[in-house]
This record gives C-alpha cells, sequence and structure tokens, in this order.
C-alpha cells in the first residue's frame, strides 16, 4: 500500500502502524527498481515529500533548521543557504540537475551511504537530526545518527523531520571538496568539509568533516583545534604546517575501503590532499 | 493494483497499476508515450527526462504512486512550446541528434533549463546536463545548439520581445503556464 | 509543376522523441524472452531441469540445448558458436537456457525455477597464459613449460586480472583448439633484426589496453518471429544485418532467403550490436512458442554479458637513426578474444598491420596470438584494433623524439606516408594530405607553445589512419549495390543495404544522388535496413558506408539520370533534354522554354511533341508520363559499385581498400598532480577525409570519437575478476558527461581522392584512431612519466607519480 502523506500526524500514524519504507524523493531507494522490487515484497510505503513541516526552511536564533524533505536543488537555490556554502556545494554536487530534483536531505542521511556528500557538510557543520515517531521527539548528533555503512539507530515507526544547524555554524567561511573521476554523475572517492570562523585575522574555530573514507563521516575536534588561533596572513609555513599536520591526522585515522572505484591507500593519501586544501582554501584564498 | 489519475501533458489519464511501477513505464507501455526512453535504470543517462512540475526529473527512479498531484510533461508534450521549438530547429541544424537516443531527454532537460535562465549562469546551460549522457556527439553540437538558442532568445527580446510560437498546443503551453513566464523572463548573457 | 514533395527528417523525429526505437515496438501475440546464463567461468553441465518452469503460469516455452541444432557455425572462419551451451560453459553469462512467457515477472519466476547442476573446471583469463593452459594438456612438450614460465613471469607486471586465477593446470576452452589459440599470426617485411642492430636508439616496452564497453545508450534487444512459410524474421538494430543472416540462418539450417533481418534505427552500436547471441535465442523461443518473442535486456544484462573491445597486451620496439627515421618496429600482440570469436581476429589483425600504412617503420614484425579465455567474447570497437596499436606506437614515438631530442611532431613529419606511395603491406595511397594534416594541426593547437607550459599541463600529438572498406571482411567479394526509383511524387527514392548508425549514413547517401540529378536533397528518400526487400549490402563496419554504399549509390544515380534522358527523349522527342533536375522540351525556335517553369500537363498520357514545345517537366511529372507507358510501373534502376582492391591473403600483403582517410589529432591535458585526475582541456583534430560531403556529419562523428577516445583513456574500462564484470552501472563504467569534453577543433584538408563518391573518404573510425594516444602523450608530457596500461585513471596516473618519486629518490 501506497500512503501520502500531507502532514506530519498523518505520516507518524502511517509509520506506527504500518512500518512502511519511508520515501523521500526515491533516488536512492528505486534505482533498477525491477531488479530490487522482489525485495520489497509486501512493504508498505510512505511517501513524506509533500508533509509540509518537512518541507520548510527557517532561520532562527538558534541556527538554521531545514525540513528532511527538502531537496538538493532546492538547499542550492535557496538565497538564505548561502549562509552555509558547504552545504550548498555539497548540495550541488549531488548526482545532475534531475537527481538533485528529487534527492532530500533526509534522505541522505537516512540512506547512510558512507559516500553521502550532503552527510560529510552537515557534519562538520555539527548538525542535529530531529527525529519523530508517535512515541516522541529526539534528537540527535548526526554523526551518532549515522552508526556505519546503510545502519542508522532509527527505528522503523521513526520520521527524520529536521535537521538543525547551529547558530555558529552561519557565516562561517566553509568549503565543501570532493574527489570524483568524471563531470558526468559520479559518487566521491573522498570528500571533505572544512569551516572555519575567523575573526580579528585569526581562527576562532575550526570543524572538518571527511566523507567516504570509512564507515562514518570522519570527525577529529582535537585535530582541528590545531587550527584556532592561526593568525591569516602570518608566515605561509605556519599555514601550511598547521594544515599539513591536521590532514595528516584525517588521513591516518581513516578507515578507507578498497572497491571497484578505487583502493584503500589512494583514498586514504586523497583524504590528506583534501582535508589540506580545504584548510588552505579558506585561509589563503577565502574571498567571503 | 490501484486505479491512479495522472495530469500527462495537460490531460488527465487514469491508469490502473501497481502503485511502484516506475513512471517511466506507464508512460512507455500504458500510455505509448515512447519519446521516454530508458537507457540504465540507475539515475544516470538520463534517456527517461521528464519534467515534474516543470522542473526536469528522472522517470526511471520516480514511482508512478509518488507522482499523483504532479503535473508531467514528455518531449511529446513540450512540441509547440517556443523554446523546445528553437532548441529544436537548433539541434537539427547543428547536428544534435546522431543515434537520437538520448536525445528527448537531452530536449526535456534543456527545455526546462533555458525556461529558468536563473538557474544557471550564462554560458553554463551545459551544467544542466550533467544528468545526461550521450555516447555519439561528443556533445559539440549540443553545446552548439544552446548557444545558437539563447543568442537567438536574446536578440528576439531586445527585438521583438518574447517569441511566441503560434503552433503552440494548449496543454504544451497551459500546464506550466510558460507561455506568461516566457513573457516576464529575461536570458541573462 | 507539381508541388514539391520533400522526404521526412529523421533527425526531427529523433529530437521529437517520435523515432521508435527496437524497445518501441510491438508484435500482436509477443512474448517476454529471458535467458538463463551461467554463473561460472568454465563449468560442466551435469543436468538441467526445467519441470518446474515449464509449470509456471504464462511459460509458452522453455528451451535448452536439447531444443535447438548444434551445427557448426559462427560470424567468422572460427565456427565456435552455438545457440545455447550443451554440456559445457565457458563464460560468466554463457547462455544456458531460455524462457518465453507472458510477462517479464513470469519469465524472471521461470528463469530462477529452472535447475542445473554444474561441475565447476579451471578457468583461465589471461591471454598468456591461456596458451600455456592449452599446451600444459600436451604433457611434457618443451613448448608449454617454455611458454609457462614465460606467462608467469608476464602476469607478475601485469595490471589485468587474471594473476592468481590460473593454478597452472590444463585448460582447453574448445576442443578443437588444444591450444586455445584459434589464432596466430605472423607477418614480416624486410631484415628486422639487421635493422635493430644498426638502430642509434630503441624504445619500447608492454603496452596493454582496457575493455572497453561500447557504451550504446540503448540496449541490445530483439523482436523474433518463426513461421513456417515465411521462415525467421528478426527486428533488431544490427548494422551488418547480410552477415548476421548468413549466421543465423546456418545456426537453423535455413536457406538464407527465410532468415529475414529488419533494422529498426540504432541507439548507438560502434560495433555492439551486428549480430548476438540474443538473436539467436529470440528466433528458437519464437519457433518453440509459435509466437513473437521479444528479448530487451536492461543495462545490468547488457553490461554483464557484454562484448567489449578486444584488450590487447602489446609488446613494442621501435628502432630508430640518430635523424630520428625509422629503421625498424617489432611487436607482439596478445589479444583476449574470450570464450567464442565474434570479430577479434580482424581486430588482431588489423593491430598487426594498419599502423605500418601510416608511418615507414622500415623493417616490420608482427606477431599475433589471438587467445580463447573464459572471458565473456570481445568483439569490434569502431577504431578495431589500430587505436589500440596507436596508443603504443605513438607512445613509443613520443619516447623516441625525447631520447633524441627532437620534437615529436618532426619525427612524425619524417616519418609518415604521403600521396602517391605504395605502403610496406601493399596498400596504395591515392590521396593522403597527412603532412598537412600535422601542419594544421600544429597551428591551429599552437604547437610551439609545447615547450613553455606550465607545469602538469601537456600537449600530445598523434596521427592515424584507417580504411574505407576492408577487402577482407568477406573473401567471396566486396562492393556495394544500390537501386534507384523514381516514385510517383517526384521523390526520388534510393535503397542500399547498408545500415545508418546515426552518422548521417542516409543524408550523405540524399546528397550524392542530389547532386548527380541535380535535384534538392530533400527530395531523396534513402531507405535501408530490410534483408527482405532492400539490396545486399556487407554492412556498416570497417568505415564502409561513405565509399563503398556512396559509390554505389552514385551509380544507381547516373544509371537513373541516364535513364531519365533517354525517356525523356523517347517520350518527349529528340530535342528534349534531362538537365537540372527537369526536363525541358524546346520551344519551335529551337531553343529551351526560358525563364521560370510553368507547369505541364504530364498528367495526360502520352503527349505529342508538337503539343509539349517549351514546356518544362518536372520529376513528379515524368514520373506520371513514364508510369502512363510502363503499365504504371515505375522507373527504376539498380548499380552495383566492386572496388579494385586486393584480398589480404595469408601474407597480408595487397590493397585492401580503395581509400585511406588520416588524421592529426593534438590533445592538451592539465593533471591535478596530488590527487593525479587529469582533464583534457584542449582538443584539435584535422582530418584528410578527401572531399567532405556532408560537414555537419562529419564533424560530429570526429568530435564523438575524441569524446570516446577521452573516455577510453582517461575512465572507461570493464573491470573483471575471475571472468565477472564487477562495475555494472552507468556510474561505475564511466563514460565522459559534458563536462569531460573540452571544446573540439575539428578541420579538414580538402583533397579529392579519386576513388571516392565526389572525391570522399571514410571519417567514422579513423575519428577515434589517434585520440586515446594523443591524450596518453600529453599526460606523459604533462607529468614527465608515461603510462602504459590505459585507462589512465587519476588513482593510476597518482600511482605513477609516486613510483616515480621513489625510484628517483632511490636513485
Ligand atoms: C545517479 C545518481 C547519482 C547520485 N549521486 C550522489 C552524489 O553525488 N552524492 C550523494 O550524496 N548521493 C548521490 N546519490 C544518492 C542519492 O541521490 C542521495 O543519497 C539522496 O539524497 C537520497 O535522497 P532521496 O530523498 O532520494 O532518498 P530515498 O531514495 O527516498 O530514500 C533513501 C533512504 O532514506 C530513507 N528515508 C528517506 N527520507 C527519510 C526520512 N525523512 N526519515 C527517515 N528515513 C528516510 C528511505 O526509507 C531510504 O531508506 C546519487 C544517486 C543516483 C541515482
Ligand atoms: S533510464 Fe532513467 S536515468 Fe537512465
Ligand atoms: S545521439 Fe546517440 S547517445 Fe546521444
Amino acid at each position: 500500500m501506497w500512503y501520502s502523506a500531507k502532514d506530519l500526524a498523518e505520516a507518524l500514524e502511517v509509520l506506527s502502524s504500518e512500518r512502511p519504507v519511508v520515501v523521500g524523493g526515491g533516488t536512492d531507494l528505486f534505482v533498477h527498481w525491477p531488479r530490487r522490487k522482489p525485495a520489497f515484497d509486501g512493504r508498505h510505503w510512505l511517501d513524506v515529500h509533500r508533509v509540509s513541516e518537512l518541507r520548510l526552511v527557517n532561520m532562527t536564533a538558534e541556527g538554521i533548521v531545514i525540513g528532511a524533505a527538502v531537496t538538493a536543488a532546492q538547499l542550492w537555490q535557496d538565497a538564505r543557504l548561502n549562509a552555509v556554502p558547504a552545504l550548498q556545494q555539497a548540495a550541488r554536487v549531488v548526482g545532475g540537475w534531475q537527481i538533485q530534483n528529487r534527492a532530500t536531505l533526509g534522505g541522505n542521511i537516512a540512506n547512510a551511504s558512507p559516500a553521502a556528500d550532503m552527510v560529510a557538510a552537515l557534519a562538520a557543520l555539527d548538525a542535529r537530526v530531529e527525529v519523530a515517531s508517535q512515541r516522541g521527539t529526539r534528537m540527535e548528533r548526526l554523526t551518532e545518527l549515522i552508526t556505519g555503512p546503510k545502519r542508522t539507530t532509527l527505528e522503523p515507526d521513526e520520521l527524520i523531520t529536521r535537521i538543525h544547524l547551529p547558530s555558529w555554524a552561519v557565516g562561517m567561511r566553509q568549503v565543501f571538496l570532493r574527489l570524483d573521476q568524471r563531470g558526468g554523475t559520479d559518487i566521491s572517492l573522498v570528500s571533505a568539509a572544512v569551516a572555519l570562523r575567523v575573526e580579528d585575522d585569526r581562527v576562532r574555530q575550526a570543524s572538518i568533516a571527511v566523507g567516504a573514507a570509512g564507515p562514518v563521516p570522519l570527525r577529529l575536534p582535537e585535530a582541528d583545534a590545531h587550527l584556532v588561533g592561526v593568525r591569516l596572513g602570518g608566515p605561509a609555513e605556519d599555514v601550511e604546517g598547521v594544515a599539513d599536520r591536521i590532514a595528516r591526522a584525517y588521513a591516518e585515522a581513516a578507515r578507507p575501503i578498497t572497491d571497484v572505484r578505487a583502493s584503500a591507500d589512494y583514498r586514504r593519501a586523497m583524504v590528506e590532499v583534501l582535508v589540506r586544501r580545504g584548510i588552505r582554501r579558506l585561509l589563503e584564498e577565502w574571498k567571503g | 493494483m490501484n486505479n491512479l489519475s495522472l495530469s500527462i501533458n495537460g490531460q488527465l489519464q487514469r491508469v490502473a497499476c501497481d502503485p511502484l511501477t516506475p513512471l517511466a513505464d506507464v508512460l512507455r507501455d500504458g500510455l505509448r508515450l515512447t519519446g521516454t526512453k530508458i537507457g540504465c535504470r540507475t539515475g544516470e543517462c538520463g534517456a527517461c527526462t521528464v519534467l515534474l512540475d516543470g522542473e526536469p526529473v528522472l522517470s526511471c527512479l520516480l514511482p508512478v504512486a509518488a507522482v499523483q498531484d504532479a503535473k508531467i510533461q514528455t518531449v511529446e508534450g513540450l512540441a509547440g512550446d517556443p523554446r523546445f521549438e528553437a532548441l529544436a530547429s537548433a539541434m537539427d541544424a547543428c547536428g544534435g541528434a546522431q543515434c537520437g537516443y538520448c536525445t528527448p531527454g537531452i530536449m526535456v532537460t534543456l527545455t526546462a533549463a533555458l525556461r529558468q535562465p536563473d538557474r544557471f549562469a550564462p554560458g553554463e546551460y551545459e551544467a544542466a546536463l550533467k544528468n545526461n549522457l550521450c555516447r555519439c556527439t561528443g556533445y559539440r553540437a549540443i553545446r552548439e545548439a544552446i548557444a545558437q538558442v539563447t543568442a537567438g532568445l536574446q536578440s528576439q527580446e531586445m527585438t521583438a520581445g518574447p517569441a511566441r510560437n503560434s503552433t503552440a498546443t494548449s496543454e504544451g503551453a497551459e500546464a506550466l503556464g510558460q507561455a506568461d513566464a516566457l513573457g516576464k523572463v529575461a536570458i541573462p548573457r | 509543376m507539381s508541388p514539391a514533395v520533400t522526404t521526412h527528417n529523421d533527425l526531427d523525429d529523433k529530437i521529437r522523441g517520435r523515432t521508435k526505437y527496437v524497445a518501441d515496438l510491438h508484435l500482436p501475440g509477443e512474448l517476454v524472452g529471458g535467458i538463463l546464463r551461467s554463473p561460472h567461468p568454465h563449468a560442466r553441465i551435469l543436468s538441467i531441469d526445467t519441470r518446474r518452469a515449464r509449470a509456471i503460469p504464462g511459460v509458452h516455452a522453455v528451451i535448452t540445448a536439447a531444443d535447438v541444432p548444434h551445427p557448426p557455425f559462427g560470424p567468422t572462419q572460427y565456427k565456435d558458436w552455438n545457440i545455447l551451451a550443451r554440456d559445457r560453459v565457458r563464460f560468466i553469462g554463457d547462455e544456458v537456457a531460455a524462457v518465453a512467457a507472458e510477462s517479464a515477472e513470469a519469465a524472471a519466476q521461470a528463469i530462477a525455477a529452472i535447475e542445473v547442476v554444474y561441475h565447476p573446471l579451471p578457468a583461465v583469463f589471461d591471454p598468456e597464459e591461456a596458451l600455456a593452459a592449452g599446451l600444459a594438456g600436451a604433457a611434457g612438450s618443451g613448448a608449454a613449460a617454455r611458454v609457462a614460465t614465460r606467462a608467469a613471469a608476464a602476469a607478475g607486471g601485469r595490471a589485468t586480472d587474471g594473476s592468481g586465477a590460473w593454478a597452472g593446470e590444463p585448460v582447453v576452452i574448445h576442443d578443437e583448439t588444444p591450444d586455445n589459440r584459434p589464432m596466430h599470426i605472423h607477418i614480416e617485411r624486410g631484415d628486422v633484426d639487421a635493422a635493430f642492430a644498426k638502430a642509434a636508439i630503441v624504445r619500447g616496452g608492454r603496452y596493454t589496453t582496457n575493455r572497453i564497453y561500447q557504451g550504446h545508450l540503448e540496449p541490445i534487444g530483439v523482436i523474433a518471429t518463426w513461421d513456417e512459410a515465411e521462415g525467421l524474421t528478426l527486428i533488431t538494430p544490427s548494422h551488418i544485418p547480410y552477415r548476421a543472416r548468413e549466421t543465423y540462418a546456418a545456426a537453423f539450417g535455413l536457406p538464407e532467403e527465410k532468415v529475414r533481418i529488419q533494422v529498426p534505427p540504432i541507439g548507438g552500436s560502434f560495433g555492439a550490436k551486428y549480430v548476438h547471441k540474443a538473436h539467436l535465442i529470440a528466433a528458437a523461443l519464437a519457433r518453440a512458442a509459435g509466437r513473437p518473442v521479444r528479448i530487451v535486456f536492461d543495462r545490468y544484462e547488457d553490461m554483464l554479458t557484454a562484448h567489449p573491445r578486444v584488450p590487447l597486451t602489446i609488446d613494442i620496439r621501435i628502432a630508430a637513426d640518430e635523424t630520428g627515421r625509422f629503421l625498424g618496429k617489432d611487436v607482439t600482440v596478445w589479444g583476449d578474444a574470450g570464450a567464442r570469436v565474434y570479430w577479434s581476429p580482424n581486430v588482431l589483425a588489423t593491430a598487426c598491420s594498419r599502423p605500418d600504412s601510416l608511418y615507414h617503420f622500415g623493417a616490420v614484425r608482427a606477431e599475433g596470438h589471438l587467445m580463447y579465455t573464459n572471458h565473456s567474447p570481445t568483439t569490434c570497437m569502431r577504431g578495431f584494433g589500430n587505436a589500440e596499436m596507436l596508443f603504443a606506437v605513438e607512445s613509443v614515438i613520443d619516447e623516441i623524439a625525447e631520447g633524441l631530442g627532437l620534437d615529436p611532431a618532426e619525427v612524425r613529419l619524417r616519418n609518415i606516408v604521403h600521396r602517391g606511395e605504395t605502403t610496406v603491406h601493399g596498400y596504395r595511397l591515392d590521396s593522403c594530405e597527412l603532412e598537412a594534416c600535422v601542419k594544421r594541426v600544429m597551428e591551429l593547437s599552437g604547437w610551439s607553445r609545447r615547450k613553455d607550459l606550465p607545469k602538469y599541463r601537456g600537449l600530445g600529438m598523434a596521427l592515424g589512419n584507417h580504411v574505407s572498406g576492408y577487402r577482407g571482411i568477406d573473401p567471396r567479394f566486396e562492393g556495394s549495390t544500390a537501386v534507384a526509383r523514381l516514385r510517383a511524387d517526384g521523390v526520388v527514392e534510393v535503397e542500399t543495404g547498408e545500415i545508418d548508425l546515426g552518422q548521417g549514413m542516409s543524408s550523405t547517401y540524399a546528397r550524392i544522388a542530389a547532386r548527380v540529378l541535380e535535384i534538392d536533397p530533400a527530395r531523396v528518400l534513402v531507405k535501408s535496413g530490410d534483408t527482405g526487400r532492400y539490396p545486399f549490402g556487407i554492412g556498416t563496419l570497417a568505415s564502409r558506408s561513405t565509399v563503398m554504399g556512396g559509390n554505389a549509390i552514385r551509380l544507381a544515380a547516373e544509371r537513373l539520370r541516364d535513364a531519365l534522358a533517354n525517356f525523356v527523349a523517347e517520350a518527349l522527342g529528340p530535342g528534349a533534354r534531362f538537365a537540372g533536375g527537369v526536363a525541358r522540351v524546346p520551344g519551335p525556335d529551337g531553343r529551351a522554354a526560358p525563364g521560370a517553369p510553368e507547369a505541364g500537363e504530364g498528367g495526360s498520357p502520352a503527349p505529342g511533341v508538337a503539343e509539349t514545345f517549351g514546356k518544362v517537366y518536372d520529376l513528379a511529372e515524368l514520373a506520371r508520363l513514364y508510369r502512363a507507358r510502363h503499365a504504371g510501373d515505375a522507373l527504376e534502376v539498380r548499380a552495383s559499385y566492386t572496388p579494385q582492391t586486393d584480398f589480404p591473403g595469408k601474407d597480408f600483403y595487397g590493397n585492401p581498400s580503395p581509400a585511406y582517410p588520416f588524421a592529426a589529432h593534438v590533445a592538451e591535458v592539465e593533471v591535478d598532480p596530488e590527487t593525479g585526475r587529469a582533464r583534457v582541456i584542449g582538443y584539435w583534430a584535422v582530418h584528410d577525409a578527401g572531399v567532405v560531403l556532408n560537414r555537419v556529419a562529419a564533424t560530429g562523428q570526429v568530435v564523438g570519437g575524441v569524446a570516446q577516445g577521452i573516455g577510453w583513456a582517461l575512465m572507461e574500462d570493464l573491470r573483471t575478476h575471475r571472468g565477472a564484470v564487477q562495475n555494472l552501472t552507468l556510474l561505475d563504467y564511466r563514460m565522459p558527461g559534458v563536462a569531460d569534453v573540452p571544446p573540439v577543433t575539428v578541420e579538414f584538408v580538402e583533397v579529392p581522392d579519386p576513388h571516392g563518391p565526389f572525391g570522399a573518404k571514410s571519417v567514422g573510425e579513423v575519428a577515434i584512431d589517434p585520440a586515446p594516444a594523443a591524450v596518453a602523450n600529453a599526460i606523459a608530457h604533462a607529468l614527465g612519466v608515461r603510462g602504459h596500461a590505459l585507462p589512465l585513471t587519476a588513482e593510476s596516473l597518482w600511482r605513477l607519480q609516486r613510483d616515480a618519486r621513489r625510484d628517483g629518490g632511490g636513485a
């Protein structure tokens, strides 16, 4: 049975009674449908892309709240979200235009692919995920909600409703970088999101996340902290030294796999390259 | 089996099928709108592109149940749209189709892009084609066709105002109100 | 005059989504066919139980080897095909059984319900190991031991899969070919060893080319019907339908006339679709079920069972004197045919010989081994072995230039072929503007910038040649036949046996006929693609269509023109002339009617000469006149073109094609030194295609070929592991998207070829020939290190640089 919910209450009710498969844009679920179909035999479906509560973007004093059914295309087109360029850049690289018109932020998270691009950007921005069911609502850090490839803490009656970005993330210098292999649609071999708060020519806060280089997005707050206090316009070696050190820390901590797309050693080396590039780009080239 | 009603090319269509059936199959097998092609069913080739409320999407990844209240336009339904027509003649002149299998999907995507010039930076309409593969042309002739159309639209807007094509079908124009939009939209250079 | 009837615009149909490809066609009562495939790369079939499958509702036929004939047959002289596997499967995807059912679901269920018991056999995936594995069967043979050791040594340094998969036991894939080598070529001209002995410089190495998937956007498909009276009809996009017909007739023991192939528009092939087991299986199912059967692959099945380009392992050496003049070339080529022969022998032969008619190498030697392996069979793709070998040759030429401190373009110019020459293999170059192409591409690309480019930017050059039809395709004949007919509405209909692949063949033919008849090309309709209706044609391969089919069209159009002239004189009086696409009857003063043509009364039968003075008759009126005098029949003529070419015999010597096209390409790349990712940022292609009859189509062919070459060089590879394709989606088999192809500048140096129609030569395949090499040379120039194994992915270039640094550091 296919349910198309118009509001949250309706969606949660169906979730509670039918334990359906949640459908956002379907760009993960329906890939190669005729061959996948047998695996879903007898399941119910809940289409959430019209649930009004899930489609809003709000700028609040606490930060930014983005509905789970907001699509990648909406993310990069919404001028308010220019305040979080890393997320917009990630949204604009997901698939191509057609995919972006359907792919939702909630789907990118719930699908829990290690290569998910928007997830990597959200992880650097310390996103929290609001999860609802008829039993209640909970907030979880994105990096805790995703527990492994294709694995999350979501219960069968739960729905991702909103994604919360903290106020400090707004207006930070940010960049999202990804390594892929062609100009057509492709999947990240490695991605990195870097966000820095710079005040009075000094880095006051730094937050980095690496995607596709392990089962979950990689965060190393201790490593990021090396950036705090770094002076812009200071000796180039200082900036380079810090960037190198942090990049190496991420490369060492990464747990990449070898698959048909790339080998683990290449991915690990690329973690270092992308993190270093991200940091240097923000320190040396950023134009606000 | 469910009975679904769909708005396709400005017409209400009733179909009886499994709600999970990809829209592409409903269009092709149920309604014989075979201009929508299937190249991969995995979202990479773009041959199955249709417009959903004016936005290009991949009909191979869309369960038909998900599009019940939306307006769907296929390549067949775009005939008469001034931008589609301008692109069609440019593609013809430039040799933008060889085997032609990718072509309807590219036409649908580019028509949508030309209607939304604010989305794509000037000269970067080809960014709209990231989700469309063509194995034959090497894309050059398609790029030339885009350039021809955007140049043509610009000069039309500067001189005679927006182009209106007398052969525009009512469904084609009405479904998206694009005749209206066209009046307002200025193509950036 | 009659209102001008113009022909239909096929391109406009494609643009509007009106074109019907095979997947868009349906026959009443058709069933859906499905194929059960081997999951093993090599296994004995112990038993097949189809009882459960037959019991599934909606299933009309379940067939196995027991239900089909087993004559020796195949599309080449190597008759190693079957319709369904008997006793043994030889690759993952080998066809074991098939079903026809009312729906795709029922067919899938029935396939899943067939029970097959296999006994897995040892398998071999590397061509060199395959020779050793075959010889290992011939116990105690000294040759076996030698080859086995060499293969083992070679396997260590190779990028291709297979390392470790073969444990050294005997493997014979076809019992008739105990050494697993269906073809072994040796070509030698001149004293190669002496040439190398006196060389100032020798460069070479081992180059490997990848498993390129043709990447046709339209998946493989067929609809078959079987009727006792009519025989077998296949609706399928084959571009070599007569050859396919012959193969299928042999498979079923039918006369060729009882097999008809109707060719719908082809959604891309590049070599993949001309003959296919799915066609045979659909036919067998249609016979068994007594209903039409359609099989349309999804992308997964298309890729799982793909018959890609023949991967080649090339050991090459080229010797030159101190001025850069070549003295000798020595190559050994191993080709992976997979488990059956499709078109791989000709690919190997081309690789072993074609570049020798591009450059003067001096003494040349080539040894080619075509090897059976337990991979899915490989076949032809645009470029056909030549592009592969040119990757190796052009790489080595750049190394020689570097070794001698010479400009690579200069080294090429010193060694290229010219008009009037006969090459070492006997190719007669009656036209050749290669030198002009090289010089022009240097200008266009700004070749002189090469030495001043910033770090990690590179310019690479490569040249290419091809044929325009190849005499070796069929020992019996070469050429083409066309029919030209004046239709009642005045449209000239021409029929050809050649096939349009989207390359613009039909519009080129329309132009040729129109030029002869002096009419508007929009009033010529080109028809092709039905072996039951149109003249015999060898098909669209070996870049045949422009010169072979085009000459036949020209001859037929000339015959029609002459027939019209005769008829005009006969019907309208001796003074009447046929010229400029109309007949003019002289006025009473003996002069033709001046000025604008006026309406004649062509409808009235056999008007008297006196009444027609001063009149002008257009083609529609002439058609009516003709029919009035010929019981309603249309004026129709037929002509065959047979080129003066030589069949390349055992020694591969002779002039196999009437005309040879040439090209010089330059690629510019930028490599990200940290990630290894290379991007092609500029591309220039200058072609000698003779006179260009259809500029839009010819340019489109070049750009399309270049784009495929870029994908080939940088990103495409069907990765296999123990015979199983690993990247079964278009996401992981990466074909170039719009952002991967830079603006490509194309120019033609136009000098007429004496044998081509109006001086034209081919362009379709020569377009891709130099492209992978040009890109590879540009990358080597950018990085200072050279990749020997395609594709040059980001990771492989990253490794290459890292290894170079390591080696450099250690030295
Ligand atoms: C050709 C192609 C290219 C792609 N390229 C990229 C890329 O470059 N980068 C990238 O990151 N991804 C890419 N993707 C993957 C995909 O598009 C994204 O992951 C997308 O964000 C998924 O969103 P969706 O709404 O379509 O998900 P769906 O397919 O609708 O759902 C995915 C999963 O999430 C669950 N789900 C969806 N919404 C919710 C919710 N609100 N609460 C709980 N569970 C939910 C579903 O049940 C399902 O398990 C690509 C996909 C394709 C086909
Ligand atoms: S068929 Fe839908 S993207 Fe290829
Ligand atoms: S024209 Fe053939 S795939 Fe684009």
